[in-house]
């Protein structure tokens, strides 16, 4: 456990480090309080707009922290640190893991942090209490980080290094649509993801039947379960793998 | 190694079958949270941005109607398609309904309606009384500046299927408001009217009134009618029907028998169908001399009471008083009472 979690921190702390990652957060909270003004221009449906930018911004927030994993075992690979943490009491299970945890904190640090920001804009600018299906629904966004790191790793194991981020966002795109095949048994959210499960932005917008709060515990426990599948795969697949 | 390999196949295989179980789980409680979930299109294309997408046609859709005259012949078709993918993307998007929608009434009223329809079937939205009400205003309104073909009986006969569609929508209408508005009664009204008699729909609207109230009267379950103030309508659309038809023998005939059956304990003017009150000699609507009621029979002033407040004349003297009846005695109180009266004697 250790290992994996040092592997995670190794993660999360030099994405954190970046400054240009708060500058990028700062960028996207000016974007969704830019929202505010578009009140002609939308027919006074600034408002729903506003909320429906904020949680859009955190997803693409979200599957760019995923897409900066990508890189980021390749290049490990690449230029043998991987092998070189391998050399240690760690398996290639644990290095995985360890990845996916990492992306994952980094992922709900980031996701967090544009979230309290929009509530503080939201409350500013229409002196509003803030719904609770706009909470809920920015925590599914956030809670959409584990299949999605879950994705980056499996695609990150086999693939170069240049295709990977755009395989994996071709492939979390994909993983929007997948309720078409929900009539497929044990394919529709056994083997392909569906994070249509985590999508409640009309949701956020128009209310509605209040949400309960074990819908999120079984999407968050889904997302375990699924990024369970998909690490050991992927743990198979680097098992065969040479890595110099 | 192979037992690592075991391990890994059985923990996969666990995976995929827990996680095929609790997505279609949650699958099911996402679709009962947002009904409208299943009426979006372009899922695929848009990878759960559906919303953002609806809000940017929406504003494309307002600088596109801002460039334009009018909606004609020449831009209907664009007007309908932009529309559709806003709709499409987002169904729940009530301002496009209400202010898009409502700009294809001239040239497309069907595919307004059909648009509208669309929209009272959303589960999200079935708390929204405008939308049939506009879908039933469209129906009963549009179609009078559109220049229609065909035979004057298929034109009477649209007219009729219309009217009757338009009536589902306004009863819907009235049903999803907590109050229903009183234009919206009257559009519900005039609707069920046009349906029985294009005609003549002053007459019909008395006569579905009259067949309302009807229903109520003999309604077992005294289920209340959607139509609020029922009575008053009913006075009100016998008035316009006198006004309108003074000389028509059936109007005369129906205003006579709802006035006798429905306002059997009221005093009505029989000219201006007024309702007038105690101690009046003329109608104060038309002038017309009515029957007075209420007054002392004594010295003609307004009764407010028992006693007259002018002459002191007692206006309900008290009925002729009853017989005495004989309390009956029991049998067996009988029985008692020949016993006290032989004990007496054997004494």
């Amino acid at each position: 456990m250790n290992e994996i979690m040092a592997i995670a921190e190794g993660t999360w702390r030099r994405i954190l480090r970046m400054r240009v990652v708060y500058f990028l957060i700062l960028c996207v909270l000016i974007l969704i309080a830019s929202a505010y003004n578009y009140d002609v221009l939308s027919m006074q449906e600034h408002k729903p707009l506003m909320i429906d930018v904020s949680l859009v911004l955190n997803t693409i927030a979200v599957i760019l922290v995923v897409i900066s994993m990508t890189f980021e075992i390749p290049k490990e690979l690449r230029e043998g640190v991987a092998s070189t943490l391998l050399t240690k009491p760690l398996g290639r299970t644990q290095y995985l893991i360890g990845k996916v945890v990492g992306t994952i904190i980094t992922g709900l640090i980031i996701s967090a942090m544009i979230a309290v920001g929009f509530f503080v804009i939201f409350k500013f600018a229409f002196n509003e209490q803030i719904a609770l299906a706009m909470l809920q629904s920015h925590i599914l966004v956030m809670a959409s980080i584990i299949p999605m790191s879950a994705i980056a790793v499996f695609f990150s194991v086999f693939m170069p290094e240049m295709i990977t981020p755009i395989i994996t966002a071709i492939a979390i795109w994909f993983s929007y649509s997948t309720e078409k095949l929900i009539g497929v048994k044990f394919l529709y959210g056994g083997i392909l993801p569906d994070l249509g499960l985590y999508n409640f932005k009309a949701f956020a917008v128009y209310g509605g039947e209040q949400m309960s709060w074990s819908y999120i515990g079984l999407a968050i426990l889904w997302g375990i379960i699924f990024s369970i599948f998909l690490v050991t795969v992927s743990s198979l697949i680097f098992r065969f793998r040479d890595i110099k | 190694m192979k037992k690592s390999l075991i391990i890994h196949i059985v923990v996969m295989i666990v995976a995929i079958i827990c996680g095929s179980y609790l997505a279609l789980h949650l699958n099911q409680e996402q679709g009962r949270l947002m009904p409208s979930k299943k009426l979006t299109n372009g899922a695929p294309m848009l990878g759960g941005f559906q919303k953002i997408a609806s809000d940017v046609e929406w504003m494309l859709f307002i600088n596109y109607m801002g460039s334009l005259k009018s909606v004609d012949q020449s831009n209907v078709k664009d007007v309908i398609e932009r529309l559709e993918k806003i709709l499409g993307y987002d169904p729940n998007f009530e301002k496009a309904y209400q202010v898009g929608v409502l700009s294809l009434t001239n040239e497309a009223p069907g595919k307004a309606v059909e648009i509208l329809d669309k929209a009272c079937q959303n589960d999200d939205l079935k708390n929204n009384w405008q939308l049939p009400f506009y879908a039933g205003f469209i129906l009963t309104h549009a179609y009078n500046f559109i220049k229609e073909t065909g035979t004057e009986a298929e034109l009477r006969e649209r007219k009729i299927q219309r009217a009757k569609q338009a009536v589902k929508f306004f009863e819907m209408a009235i049903k999803r408001s907590p109050k229903p508005e009183q234009y919206v009664v009257n559009s519900y009204i005039r609707a069920q009217a046009k349906a029985m008699n294009p005609d003549n729909d002053k007459m019909a609207a008395l006569q579905v009134l009259f067949n309302t109230w009807n229903k109520q009267q003999g309604d077992m379950e005294m289920e209340t009618s959607i139509i609020p103030d029922l009575n008053q309508k009913i006075i009100k659309a016998a008035q316009e029907l006198k006004e309108n038809s003074p000389d028509d023998p059936k109007a005369k005939e129906l205003i006579e028998i709802v006035i006798k059956k429905v306002f059997k304990d009221q005093h009505i003017c029989q000219k201006c169908l007024f309702t007038y009150a105690t101690g009046d000699k003329f109608c104060q609507a038309c002038g017309e001399k009515v029957e007075v009621y209420g007054v002392c029979p004594k010295c003609n002033a307004v009764l407010k009471g028992q006693y007259c407040s002018s002459c002191g004349f007692n206006a309900r003297p008290p009925k002729p008083a009853e017989k005495k009846v004989q309390p009956k005695v029991k049998p067996e109180a009988k029985k008692a009472d020949v016993k006290k009266t032989d004990a007496k004697k054997g004494k």
